[in-house]
């Protein structure tokens, strides 16, 4: 009887390791995924800014956000509601929790850029788009699931001096 | 005499359950690696329009770095020349995979390849 619950215990906690390992992983490739899919729509968005009006840069919100989300669900291959279609790489619904357009109109250049809600620090030297989007911790066996994936992403528009 | 299975099959179980996950394990980072050289060179290749010979040799060095073979790598883009600004650059990586498994089960085809895509919208100015 005591070989019984030898076997069993070293199968338990083999097999708990392994999926907890997987589980890990694949929070981190979710995590992966999410901050380069958000560089790169926050990097197309801004490149929607084609006014250069008085020599200011001059990025329309409510534009350069419908670029945003436009980049974001093509790359990931997600619906209006930010849910993916079938065949994405995405594991579950994605959330847009913050978006900022930082412009000349509103702020002089350089300046340092700081959310304590989101930490992140950047030092702008020119117009920058802030987007913060967020996804449900991937979960692989059933426990109380742990704080969502949350990856905030900034890209300024800086002309090389 | 039942104890001469158990111990057969159950160091067999052990081991298989041992290299398993370390399998599993390699063969993830070695995926991340692929995967963030492909975004690696997306963002490096932006402002130049284009995959130049520079980043490509960064990428390779890279990948080589990582333990890949330099000559068995593919890294394709979609364009040889210069994109003007708003348009799409896709970076492809594709490398040989590892056995993914100890021992196969099944006859079910397992990926060969590595793949790490990325797009990258081009800033480049004529």
């Amino acid at each position: 009887m005591d070989k019984v619950f030898y076997i069993i215990s070293t199968v338990f906690i083999l097999v708990m390791g392994w999926l907890l390992q997987e589980e890990f992983q694949s929070w981190d490739q979710q995590r992966q995924l999410l901050k380069n899919a958000n560089n790169q729509a926050v990097h197309t968005a801004l490149q929607n800014a084609d006014d250069f009006n008085e020599g200011l840069i001059d990025l329309s919100p409510t534009a350069t956000q419908a670029t945003y989300l436009k980049a974001l669900k093509k790359n990931l291959g997600l619906d209006d509601q930010l849910t993916p279609k079938s065949g994405s790489p995405a594991r579950s619904t994605i959330r847009l929790i913050h978006f900022e357009v930082i412009d000349s109109y509103d702020h002089t250049f350089p300046f340092v850029f700081e959310d304590q809600n989101y930490h992140i620090t950047k030092y702008l030297r020119g117009p920058a788009v802030f987007a913060v989007i967020e996804m449900d911790y991937p979960l692989l066996m059933n426990r109380p699931r742990p704080a969502p994936i949350r990856v905030p992403s900034i890209f300024e528009y800086a002309i090389a001096s | 005499m039942p104890g001469i299975f158990v111990r057969i099959f159950f160091t067999w179980l052990l081991l298989f359950m041992i290299i398993q996950p370390l399998l599993g394990h390699i063969d993830y980072v070695l995926q991340v690696v692929v995967k963030s050289n492909a975004e690696y060179a997306a963002q490096k290749t932006a402002p130049a329009g284009m995959l130049t010979q520079d980043v490509r040799t960064a990428v390779l060095d890279n990948l080589e770095a990582a333990g890949f073979n330099r000559n068995s790598i593919q890294l394709t883009s979609n364009t040889s020349s210069p994109l003007s600004r708003g348009e799409e650059i896709t970076i492809e990586i594709r490398s040989p995979r590892l056995p993914m498994f100890a021992y196969k089960f099944t006859n079910d085809n397992i990926p060969t390849s590595y793949l790490g895509k990325a797009y990258t919208t081009s800033e480049y100015i004529p």
